[in-house]
């Protein structure tokens, strides 16, 4: 059973094999954190996208493979405050929660 | 097959499968997998006529991370990793592995140990096994009579 067969080839491009990249996905009260492995990958291969809720990247390494992966947020995520960064082949990206899903505090009124 | 990346449902919103998920995430976190013990690891070997190279992905770890030692005809390697949640942050899906391994290969008699280098980039480490000269190809010219 190979990924690559269900991979359309619509550009001239080399295809490269496509890997599920491993995630770790970490919440806290106004973020979520999604750490990726991509080895090998360098800065400037990797594309982010956020659309409709959903968190894709492709990272690719060399001449060799494909990191993909999508998440799905839903409407939890601001969509204009995603920080990326890569160090030392792990992708991390942070999300930050749509203001009206944050825990609020509601105070009583006197 | 489709495409992986397509098929992976909505892990985190309008789904009871995330609220168990999440119940799994809390009960990992208060137990711990006990430390897993160490592993071998493979690696990608190459062979050019100057030297062999081993190449193994580590992504996350930092060279201090990582042991590399020579001894007794042996290239030993051990490193870890542990995935810890960050401050503040709790854990709803656990995919990357926590990394420890310690393995030790022995050197061919073709291999200068003197020469041995190890470089680390983005997450890959690469192990230079240069050849002794005697192993190296050679060419021979032929005397002119």
């Amino acid at each position: 059973m190979s990924e690559q067969t269900a991979v359309s080839t619509h550009s001239e491009a080399p295809k490269l094999p496509r890997l599920t990249a491993p995630v770790d996905v970490f919440e806290s009260d106004d973020h979520y954190l999604v750490r990726a492995d991509v080895p090998g990958v360098q800065r400037g291969d990797i594309d982010i996208s956020f659309h409709d809720g959903e968190l894709k990247f492709e990272a690719t390494r060399g001449a060799e493979a494909v990191y993909v992966r999508s998440l799905g947020f839903g409407d939890d995520v601001d969509p204009d405050a995603i920080e990326a960064t890569l160090e030392r082949g792990v992708l991390e990206l942070q999300l930050s929660k749509a203001a009206a899903n944050k825990p609020r505090k509601i105070t009583i009124q006197a | 097959m489709l495409m992986q990346w397509k098929t992976t449902p909505d892990p985190f919103i309008n789904d009871f499968r995330s609220l168990s998920r999440q119940v799994d995430a809390a009960f990992r976190d208060l137990f711990p997998t006990p430390k897993a013990r160490p592993t071998r690891r493979s690696f990608t070997v190459e062979e050019t006529d100057e030297a062999f190279s081993l190449k193994s992905a580590l992504p996350g770890l930092s060279p201090q991370d990582l042991s590399i030692e020579v001894a007794d005809g042996h290239l030993k390697l051990s490193a870890a990793r542990s995935n810890e949640a960050p401050e503040g942050f709790r854990a709803i899906r656990r995919e990357r592995r926590n990394v420890s391994f310690e393995q030790s290969i022995k050197l061919g008699p073709k291999v200068d140990p003197e020469g041995i280098e190890a470089s680390f980039e983005n997450g890959i480490l690469t192990v230079t096994l240069p050849k002794r000269a005697e192993q190296k190809p050679r060419q021979i010219t032929i005397n002119a009579a």
